[in-house]
This record gives C-alpha cells, sequence and structure tokens, in this order.
C-alpha cells in the first residue's frame, strides 16, 4: 500500500466520524436550544445509562454487519438472557447473580457459533438463519419465563446498573472493540471478509472461522446487554429485548455500517445510537406526540442511508 | 457536487426535524399561556403530570389516553394542573423507562404509569417516589408496593365473569373452547386464570381448545373454523376480548351452525354483532375494562398531591353487560372500536375515532 492510498483511505474513514460527530454535535445543539431542560448533567446521564443495553446491542449488530451479515435474533437473545438472569441465583447478595452470568454467556456464544455455523457450512442466508433463531428463541424464553417477572438478584442488580459502572463498563466494552477492530489481525481479517470474501480467501484467511468468530463475539455481547439490561429491570420479560433488533440495526446504519459489510466504525456506531435516544428524548421533553418519533426515526434512518449512498457513489 | 448534495441533505432533514419540534413546543407554550391567564384569575395548585404510557396498539388504549387528555384539560381549565405530558413507549420496556427518566427531568409533580413490563418499571417507580414525586401506576400495573397507589381493574374478575356465565348457560357440563389474548402479556394471564378458577369447579366442563389468538379477528377466526371443521361439538366458547368474539360469531354464521354461548367484552362492535343474533339465540356477557380508568389514576394522584391519603389499591369494578343491557350501551352511530364503559361524550368519541 503507497503512502498515498493510505492517506486517502486514513481521510475517508476520518470523514464518515467526522460527518457523524459533526452531525451529534448539531443535535445537541438543536436540542438545547429547543428545550432548556436537555443539557443537565441529569438528562444527560439519563440519555446515556437508560440506553446502555441498546448501545451493547448496536456494537453486536455492528459487528456482524461489518463481516457481512445481519442477526436479527439479537433482541430474541437479549430476552432470553433476562430470562435466564431472572430465573436463576435469585435471591442473596451479588455473587448468586454469577450462575446466571455465566450460563448466558455461554447460551449466547452457543447461539453465536449455531448462527455462524448456519450461515458458513449451510450455506442459508443471514437475514433467514438468525430470523430462525431469533423465533426459537423466542419460544425458549416463553417457556422459562411466560410472563415479565422473576427477580434478579438487588444486592447485584442495584450497583452494576448504577450510573457509575455502566459508565466504565461501556467505556471498557467500547476500548476493547475498538482496539480489536483496528489493531489486531482478527480486526483486519474482520474488515478484509466483509469487505470481499473471495479476495480474503484467496489471500489465505479463512473466511468461515472469521465469520463464526464475528457471531460468537457479537453473542458475548449480547450476553452483556441482556445482563445490563435484567439488571436494571431487577427482572425477565420474554419480550423486552425485541425492539432492539430493529433499533441495534438502525443505529449501526445511522453511524455508516453498510450491508454490503466490510463498511462501518464502532466509534459511529456509538455515535448512531446517541443520535436516535437524542430524538426520543427532546421530543419526550418538548411532549411531542410519540408518532412524531417515529416520524422522525424514519426521516433519520432515510437520512443516514442517503448520506451513506452518496458517499459511496 | 457531491458536498452540495449532501449539504442540502442535512439542511433539510434538520429543518423537517427543527419543524416537528416547534409544532410540539408551540402547543405546549399555548399550555402555558393558558396557565398564565389561569393563574391571572385564581390561584390553582398548578401540578404539572405526567402520563407514561406503554402503547397505543389498540382502540382501548387510544380512548384510554384520550380520557387523561380531556380530564386534564378540564383541570387546567379548573386550575389544578398547569402542564400535562404524555409519553409512549410502543411496548418497549426499556423505552419506558427512558420516558419515566424524562418524565422526571420535566419536574413532574406526579406521575402516572401503565407499564410495559411489571417487574421492569418497579425500580424508576421507586426512584421517583423517593425523590417526591407521587406515582400512580393503574391498569398493567407495576410490581413494587413502595409506590403511592395503584387503581387497577381486575384481569382475573375479568375472566371469572365470563367463565361463570359459560357455566351457568351450559349448565356446568359441556366442551368448551378457550380464545385466549397474547402468550406472556399479564392482562391475558390474568383473565385466563380467572375464567380457570371457574371453569376448576367445574369437573364435566372439557377445554377441548385452548389457544392464544392474541386478541385479534383474523387469528381467532381461523382458529374457530378449524375447530368447526375438525367436527368437535362445542357447547360454548370462553373468549376474552370483543374482536375474538366477533370472529367466532361469524364464522358459525358462515358455516350455518346454530350460535352457542360466547363471553365477549364491551366493545362497540361486538355489540352490534351481539344485537344483530340476539334473535338467532345468541347469548353472551362482557365484561369490560372502563376506558376512564386513566382519569381515577390521575384523581388519585391529584389526591395524594394535595396532601390527603389514598388506598395503596383502588379496584375499580369491572362492568358487566347482559343481554338486556345492550341498548343501554350499544351507539350504532359510533364506529365498531368504540369502547362503550366510557366517560367521554359522543362528540369526543367522534373526535378519536374520526
Amino acid at each position: 500500500m503507497t503512502f498515498k492510498v493510505r492517506f486517502v483511505n486514513h481521510y475517508k474513514r476520518r470523514r464518515d466520524i467526522y460527518n457523524i460527530y459533526a452531525l451529534l454535535l448539531l443535535f445537541v445543539i438543536i436540542s438545547s436550544i429547543l428545550d432548556k431542560d436537555f443539557l443537565t448533567l441529569r438528562n444527560l446521564t439519563n440519555i446515556f445509562t437508560t440506553n446502555v443495553p441498546f448501545l451493547i446491542a448496536a456494537y453486536a449488530q455492528t459487528i456482524v454487519i461489518l463481516i457481512g451479515g445481519v442477526d436479527l435474533s439479537i433482541g430474541a437473545c437479549i430476552s432470553l438472557v433476562t430470562c435466564i438472569m431472572a430465573t436463576i441465583g435469585t435471591e442473596g447478595g451479588w455473587w448468586s447473580a454469577m450462575p446466571g452470568i455465566f450460563i448466558s454467556f455461554l447460551v449466547c456464544a452457543v447461539l453465536g457459533f449455531m448462527k455462524g455455523i448456519l450461515i458458513t457450512k449451510f450455506g442459508i442466508q443471514a437475514l433467514i438463519a438468525t430470523l430462525s433463531i431469533s423465533l426459537i428463541i423466542g419460544g425458549f424464553s416463553l417457556a422459562i419465563l411466560d410472563k415479565p417477572g422473576g427477580n434478579v438478584s438487588k444486592e447485584f442488580s442495584k450497583p452494576f446498573s448504577s450510573d457509575i459502572s455502566l459508565f466504565i463498563i461501556c467505556t471498557i466494552i467500547f476500548i476493547l472493540i475498538w482496539f480489536m477492530l483496528n489493531y489486531t489481525k482478527f480486526g483486519k481479517y474482520i474488515y478484509a471478509v466483509g469487505g470481499n470474501s473471495l479476495s480474503a480467501y484467496s489471500a489465505g484467511i479463512n473466511v468461515d472461522v472469521v465469520k463464526i468468530s464475528g457471531f460468537i463475539l457479537s453473542g458475548f455481547l449480547i450476553a452483556l446487554a441482556g445482563v445490563v439490561s435484567a439488571a436494571s429491570m431487577r427482572s425477565g420479560d420474554p419480550t423486552s429485548g425485541e425492539p432492539l433488533t430493529l433499533k441495534s440495526l438502525t443505529a449501526s446504519i445511522i453511524g455508516g455500517a453498510s450491508f454490503s459489510g466490510g463498511k462501518g466504525y464502532i466509534e459511529c456506531t456509538f455515535a448512531g445510537v446517541i443520535i436516535f435516544a437524542i430524538i426520543n428524548n427532546i421530543l419526550n421533553l418538548l411532549g411531542v406526540s410519540t408518532f412524531y418519533q417515529y416520524i422522525a426515526q424514519g426521516l433519520l434512518l432515510i437520512f443516514a442511508i442517503a448520506i451513506t449512498s452518496i458517499q459511496d457513489k | 457536487m457531491k458536498n452540495i448534495k449532501r449539504i442540502l441533505m442535512v439542511a433539510l432533514i434538520l429543518c423537517i426535524i427543527l419543524l416537528i419540534g416547534a409544532c410540539g413546543k408551540s402547543t405546549k407554550e399555548n399550555d402555558e399561556s393558558l396557565k398564565d391567564s389561569k393563574d391571572s384569575q385564581d390561584s390553582g395548585s398548578n401540578y404539572v403530570v405526567g402520563f407514561c404510557n406503554y402503547t397505543v396498539s389498540n382502540s382501548w388504549q387510544t380512548q384510554m389516553e384520550a380520557e387523561f387528555k380531556y380530564a386534564c384539560e378540564r383541570l387546567i381549565e379548573e386550575g389544578v394542573l398547569s402542564k400535562y405530558y404524555i409519553t409512549n413507549a410502543d411496548g418497549d420496556a426499556n423505552k419506558q423507562i427512558s420516558d419515566f427518566k424524562d418524565l422526571m427531568t420535566k419536574k413532574c409533580d406526579a406521575i402516572i404509569i401503565t407499564a410495559a413490563s411489571a417487574s421492569a418499571l418497579s425500580p424508576v417507580c421507586e426512584e421517583a417516589v423517593d425523590e417526591g414525586i407521587v406515582v400512580v401506576s393503574f391498569d398493567s400495573l407495576v410490581d413494587t408496593s413502595e409506590i403511592t397507589g395503584k387503581v387497577s381493574c381486575n384481569d382475573v374478575e375479568f375472566g371469572e365473569i365470563g367463565a361463570q356465565f359459560i357455566a351457568d348457560s351450559i349448565g356446568g357440563k359441556g366442551k368448551i373452547a378457550m380464545l385466549d389474548g397474547i402468550a406472556g402479556s399479564t392482562c391475558s394471564e390474568g383473565r385466563t386464570e380467572g375464567a380457570m378458577n371457574i371453569f376448576n369447579k367445574y369437573p364435566d366442563i372439557e377445554i377441548v381448545n385452548q389457544t392464544n389468538a392474541d386478541w385479534d379477528y383474523a387469528k381467532a377466526k381461523v382458529v374457530v373454523e378449524g375447530l368447526l371443521n375438525s367436527g368437535i361439538e362445542l357447547d360454548a366458547i370462553w373468549s376474552q376480548g370483543g374482536a375474538m368474539t366477533q370472529a367466532a360469531v361469524d364464522a358459525f354464521n358462515e358455516a350455518g351452525k346454530s350460535l352457542i354461548p360466547m363471553s365477549g367484552e364491551a366493545s362497540n362492535g361486538f355489540l352490534k354483532v351481539w344485537k344483530e343474533n340476539l334473535d338467532n339465540g345468541f347469548s353472551s356477557i362482557c365484561p369490560g375494562y372502563p376506558t376512564y380508568i386513566s382519569e381515577v389514576a390521575l384523581e388519585q394522584a391529584i389526591r395524594a398531591l394535595n396532601g390527603e391519603t389514598i388506598e395503596d389499591l383502588y379496584v375499580l369494578p369491572s362492568g358487566s353487560i347482559g343481554d338486556e343491557d345492550i341498548d343501554d350501551y350499544y351507539n350504532p352511530e359510533l364506529p365498531d372500536s368504540y369502547w362503550v364503559i366510557t366517560h367521554l361524550t359522543d362528540e369526543q368519541v367522534k373526535e378519536i375515532f374520526k
């Protein structure tokens, strides 16, 4: 790679990030003009902390999109994790939640492995494979908890879902993923496989292994999102995760991730989630009917996709 | 060129979003000016209240939200309230948690909530109560005792009313089918529990089919048609939703079968079908949740704000309409989706369902 090419790539990448953060800044400015309660520490903390499961789910979705896939089972997996958390080790000190967490991570990793196998070894389209998995998991969740309920130990959930620990968790996760995608071989493989799996294959990358590992990694993130969700709800809910499937997809795309794979950045997904959250927040603060929230979300999505496709031309 | 396109696009979208925000803002400012004019007339208490709704996915919820809105507007004129907010989470428990926190940010004195999930919203409700906010949960209740008060309609009672009618009309003996709501919803489980309380007392009642038809006309119709085709001779159908009963009646009529007793729900559409089929010997009962439950919750919240002690749990009696009461409730001029046990005037209902 010559210096020039590298510089252009670097510039392109920076441009995507600058664009989305400029948009985020605009949203913050407009919102703070529109409502005086917006730019308060309390409100900004709320925007962040109430969207942590969404944020982590969006990271999981971004990784899958990067390898050229899509995961429609994220929401169902998160619901399943909340059900597991709310039925295993429900009473006692903070350690009582540990078996639930361990099982959740195990289950999500296995599910990720299965999704990867279905897509790579059986050649099923990601859309179909994950949709079917989502239905199956939805059934399992209802079998574990037929209605919202159960209990997650208060000694665990209170400190775990406190503002400070959510900040710490998000920071660590962000740094880990960012480092992995940018500075490890695996991260480069992910971009290579998503960008063009044929040339990645000819370059000697084991495409299937990268894809399966991507789904397993995404599984770990989904499990974490579920654990955070269960802790903040202090209970399980067999359907609570469902909206996160589409939301995570939307946020990834707002962040500039491309369905064709190989394009997308974790820092952009973060901005996508926060923009999405700000729209809901500001319209709530203004007392605007929820119906307009959907209109705004829809417009934002079209806008984000249009921007990406104009840039790709 | 690319850049110009992009900048135009950004400008356009921002304009639209600003416009949406501005529309909302202007109506709220009207409210504020209304408040100011009221202030000069009388010194009301001027509370700010919020309604944290979880969905308006069906007409009952639409009407229930409207009852809250009209009640608030009345109270604003009376000087009791200065402002009200309504949020809607579209069934998403996580969004409802952030909606609730947004209402706290807006410094609501009282928040009434119908929860997407009984347990998920409990922590945030407790947090609000700790900050001195009055929290009244109603309809779909939160699962904590550490809130100001609750107002409920009893799902179990709803199920029992219908089931008792079924048991009585078939003489405590026979084959019945059960049409349930959405699997996993508190409401559906509660109604089914009520029905089972009654049916378990009658060993000769055999439940040949129990399906989650999701309160949906189309789904229920498929189920009942399947049962008719299977050749099972049903003696009665216990249904926990008006649209599902309507579907069952239609399926029976289309198959040319004589109608059997079925329990319903107090919607105008179901009353219409019921009235039309009275002559065919159709008999039913419809328990119904009053849509003004939101108004009752608001009144409880205001009583609490005024320093009165309110009941921990106020159970609003389920209304129930029998064969002889149809004409008192049925209104042919209003749409099918209108719920007849209401405080709204006909004009207000027409306004909502226009």
